[in-house]
């Protein structure tokens, strides 16, 4: 299927693992290499659009949610977390990186989504789109 | 970097004599931590079939999670009478939810044991008050964090007392970054700038 651009209004979604956030006087913090390219990102960094789904915004979610768990195991204390494709593009330009935010959709995930051109080698914009740029974390147990 | 566990060179009978003993000496009744650490790795690798298989493959990650599991406790064990009861106690706890065999598929790298002798080599160097948290990244390195308000900072440790960090802070109305490499026994000096009493004194 033919990939496109993501408006910058819009938003794209990361699955975080367990393992890459933790809890602390009550809040999850989600580690800055989450935002790691792994092995498995093949040279850019996995997501979806929410804006794919429609309804409000838990119900967006949850509809990602149900796209990304075709392909691949999420369980209840994974998360998802949310960023604005503008202020992500933002981020990144920010510290050189002049990345594509593309809708990529395929059979098994119509939601998915890719940010090309990414390079994860500066642990500072790591941490800014950890902190604030692609920050707005929902516990997967809060979806189901 | 992976770090797959030679599991040819550790035989269960051996290292958990070596674990019990490192873990009791010296440390009193934190040795009934240890112990409960060390009978929950067992149970999961009694439930898998492995304690007497000499076949475990390397490449199969979830039945090396509780392996590794073991040895990560080991050298908590030999870092034990210099890290306090009650945090020992939590990173136990949090252990064992970072090394549960179902959380790691095949395909990714193993948590790495280097990175968390660095780590403890961390928390006996600086003995923060205020405890961090502890995370793996996605290349098996431990992560520890702390946070004080809005103020975040990260502590990727890696082999040989290497470490990386990075912290975001409110300074002056803005946030502040800043990143770094360096050794444990820097760590201080190097982030002197940023105040690291901020983030490891429980009463700032």
């Amino acid at each position: 299927m033919k990939s496109s651009p993501i408006a910058d209004e819009h938003h794209v979604v990361r699955h975080i693992k367990s393992r890459w956030m933790a809890s602390i006087d009550g809040k999850t913090i989600i580690i800055p290499q989450a935002f790691e390219l792994t092995e498995n990102d093949e040279g850019y960094l996995s997501a979806a659009w929410l804006e794919h789904c429609p309804g409000k915004a838990t119900v967006q979610l949850a509809s990602v949610l149900k796209c990304m768990r075709t392909t691949r195991t999420i369980k209840s204390k994974e998360g998802l977390t949310v960023g604005n494709v503008g202020n992500i593009k933002a981020c990144c330009n920010k510290f050189g990186k002049k990345v594509r935010v593309l809708h990529e959709p395929y059979d098994q995930n119509l939601a998915y989504a890719a940010v090309r051109q990414y390079q994860h080698d500066n642990l500072e914009m790591l941490e800014q789109l950890a902190a604030l740029d692609w920050a707005d974390l929902t516990l997967i147990s809060n979806l189901e | 970097m992976t770090s797959a566990l030679a599991t040819d060179q550790l035989s269960p009978p051996d290292s958990l004599v070596g674990v019990l003993q490192a873990g009791t000496r010296g440390v009193g009744s934190d040795s009934d931590s240890i112990r409960t650490g060390i009978n929950k790795v067992f149970a999961e690798w009694e439930s898998r079939n492995l304690a007497t298989s000499s076949a475990v493959k390397t490449a199969d990650l979830q039945a090396n999670v509780p392996l590794l599991h073991l040895q990560v406790l080991s050298e908590l064990a030999k870092f034990g009478q210099y890290i306090e009861f009650s945090w020992r106690k939590n990173i136990i706890n949090r252990l064992n939810e970072l090394l549960d065999p179902n959380d790691w598929d095949n395909g990714v790298p193993l948590p790495s044991i280097e990175s968390f002798r660095t780590f403890l080599r961390l928390a006996v160097y600086v003995n923060p008050s205020r405890r961090p948290g502890l995370a793996i990244a996605p290349n098996g390195n431990f992560v520890a964090i702390w946070v004080n308000n809005e103020d975040r900072m990260f502590i990727e440790t890696r082999a040989k007392d290497r470490m990386k960090w990075v912290l975001s802070k409110r300074a002056e109305g803005s946030s502040e970054i800043a990143s770094g490499e360096t050794k444990v026994h820097r760590v201080l000096e190097v982030t002197q700038p940023y105040d690291p009493e901020n983030f490891f004194d429980n009463e700032k």
